[in-house]
């Protein structure tokens, strides 16, 4: 479970949260939806460990994020919005070069099988031919090499074709459902969002937030 | 330590020719430089040929007098076959000692003991004819004085010893090469011998080359620490086993490691190349050298963003160097007061067998700061964005 208690960030006199709180079960997906400056990115930094909040508390499965951190980003698996990979190396370099700096040691067979999950099968491919989806695709799967509990995806399927976009979908559907992980992800596309999410926060100007419950992908519900 | 070694051969093998070509640029480099300058100055030297009619000791050392100046390559001939080669130009001039120098010569006569050719292409003879007229003066001017001294010594007794001819001219010698009147101060830093003492104009050191060649392909290999920073590759080190810090610490480690066996090698070859002695202060210099230079190198690859900074901030060191260590220039050009320039110049240790450990325990102090601070902060991508 994911805790988040009344955390307040801000950069100079601009305030960009507020005292925002929530909580996610396992096994849930929520979406982060708001207009560009309205502060996703900087939620999802403070939820990755990347920023810390000025006031306020996350705890994640009871394990602080102040006081445990290195235990706590044992269970984190963050994909940027930039895809980070080496593009000289291949699908399986790259996933071999991540998983030998990772917390679990997992087998070339292991990494070629989380490739699979999300239909990423050119293997052997130098990464520099590969399609803006497949890229997208292998940035999700290095994130999940080491088997996270929280995953934090900055708009993942940004610029990329349909399919791609649905099979990474159903990956994150799977992955929360099936392994109970808890996913948060940023997204312009109110579409996806609704399809894919369990719950919906939405950033609004002036620190005001909406936290949306979302049933049989079409109405949703005001919770805050 | 196993997982960097693996993730670091991941990217050597995509790039093995070009970091073949950095590590072995300081071996090869030196070698090429070295045996280029000495080819260069054998090239460039005049051709001229001598003929000996008289074999006195004279003679002899008239012709040693001649070999030792860097600017002419001298060659004994007979009388026709430096006149055929003359004519054919292969020579600029041709000097013909004749039976009786050594006998005028100790006489103090300088009237006809030297007959010189030259042909129509003879574009050196002037400065040399100057050269062999002026040994030859010096000679003369020497036994002159000497029969001198005999005959004031015969003139006006008592005397409490009679020196003859030979301890004479040899005491005059001998002051001579004390006072070294005429060589100049010429000198590069770490040469043991002084230019008078050499045979070529520019005799460099092949550490010092070495040296310089080491810093330039040390900077050009850690291009990657910019590379893998601008990959903006931290954020996911948040969330693995090994930090960044650590990534970065452990890469230049593996990076070290593998000069230090190149530069072993190098060592026993440019030993076996220019000197027949394996030293151990050397080689204790040599493997300080490389670890401040890898250690300043990482400094500087933390504070650039982008590659070329980089590069070009590697070879303005290198010039620099070049230009202050003595190796290429020298020393004499530069005013006393920059004397502490050379004392704790890095290069300077190199060329005096010396282990640099001043520069190196500075530069780890600075890696050891930064360490702590990367690995108390709390936030670790931070430093970095």
């Amino acid at each position: 479970m994911l805790q988040v208690n009344g955390i307040h960030k801000r950069f100079g006199r601009n305030t960009v949260l507020n005292q925002l709180t929530f909580s996610a079960v396992d096994g849930e997906i929520i979406g982060l939806v708001g207009e560009n400056g309205a502060g996703k990115s900087t939620l999802l930094k403070l939820l990755a460990t990347l920023d810390l909040p000025d006031a306020g508390s996350i705890t994640l499965e009871g394990k602080s994020y102040t006081k445990q951190l290195k235990e706590v980003r044992k269970r984190i698996g963050f994909v940027p919005q930039d895809i980070v990979l080496w593009e000289h190396f291949t699908v399986a370099e790259n996933m071999r070069f991540f998983e030998k700096l990772s917390w679990t040691k997992k087998s070339t067979t292991a990494l070629q099988s989380l490739c699979a999950q999300m239909k990423l099968d050119k293997w052997e491919e130098k990464v520099s031919t590969l399609s803006g989806g497949m890229k997208r695709k292998l940035n999700l799967a290095i994130s999940m090499i080491h088997d996270p509990k929280l995953l934090l995806l900055d708009e993942p399927t940004v610029g990329i074709d349909l399919k791609s976009r649905k099979e990474i979908g159903a990956y994150l559907q799977k992955e929360a459902k099936e392994n109970n992980k808890i996913i948060l992800y940023t997204s312009h596309d109110m579409d996806e969002i609704i399809h894919l999410c369990d719950r919906v926060i939405c950033i609004g100007e002036d620190q005001f937030y909406h936290d949306l419950l979302i049933r049989e992908g079409k109405s949703c519900l005001l919770l805050t | 330590m196993k997982s960097i070694w693996i993730t670091r051969w991941l990217h050597w093998k995509k790039q093995l020719i070009s970091l073949l070509f950095w590590l072995f640029l300081p071996l090869f480099g030196t070698i090429i430089i070295i045996q280029a300058a000495h080819a260069f100055q054998e090239d460039a030297q005049i051709p001229i040929g001598l003929v000996l009619h008289d074999d006195s000791p004279f003679a002899q050392q008239l012709y040693s007098d001649i070999a030792a100046s860097p600017f002419v390559q001298v060659q004994i001939l007979q009388e026709k076959d430096a006149l055929k080669q003359l004519e054919a130009h292969d020579l600029d001039s041709v000097f013909v000692i004749e039976e009786d120098y050594g006998e005028q010569i100790q006489k103090g006569n300088r009237k006809n003991v030297i007959t010189a050719y030259r042909s129509d292409l003879s574009f050196a003879y002037s400065p040399i004819k100057e050269m062999v007229v002026s040994l030859v003066q010096q000679e003369t001017g020497r036994s002159k004085a000497a029969f001198y001294v005999m005959r004031l010594a015969e003139k006006y007794p008592p005397y409490e010893k009679r020196w003859s001819w030979e301890e004479i001219t040899s005491k005059s010698k001998e002051i001579q090469k004390e006072e070294d009147l005429l060589t100049s101060t010429f000198s590069f830093f770490g040469e043991t011998k002084k230019q008078g003492s050499s045979s070529r104009l520019w005799d460099p050191n092949p550490w010092g080359i070495w040296g310089l060649f080491l810093i330039l392909s040390t900077f050009f290999l850690f291009d990657w620490m910019v590379k893998e920073r601008e990959k903006k590759l931290t954020s996911r080190f948040a969330f693995m086993r090994i930090s960044f810090s650590a990534y970065l610490l452990g890469n230049a480690f593996l990076y070290l490691l593998l000069f230090l066996i190149i530069d072993s090698l190098s060592f026993v070859i440019l030993q076996r190349i220019y000197d027949s002695s394996i030293s151990t202060e050397l080689f204790l210099s040599i493997i300080t050298f490389r670890w401040m230079t890898v250690a300043g190198s990482f400094i500087i690859a933390l504070c650039v963003k982008n590659i070329y900074t980089l590069y070009g901030t590697g070879l303005a060191i290198v010039l620099l160097f070049a230009i202050t260590s003595g190796v290429i220039l020298p020393t004499d050009l530069f005013p006393n007061s920059m004397g502490w320039v050379y004392t704790y110049h890095p290069i300077t240790y190199l060329l005096h067998n010396k282990p640099i450990w001043n520069w190196l325990a500075l530069f780890l102090f600075i890696i050891a700061l930064w360490y702590i601070r990367k690995e108390n902060s709390n936030a670790p991508s931070k430093w970095h964005s």
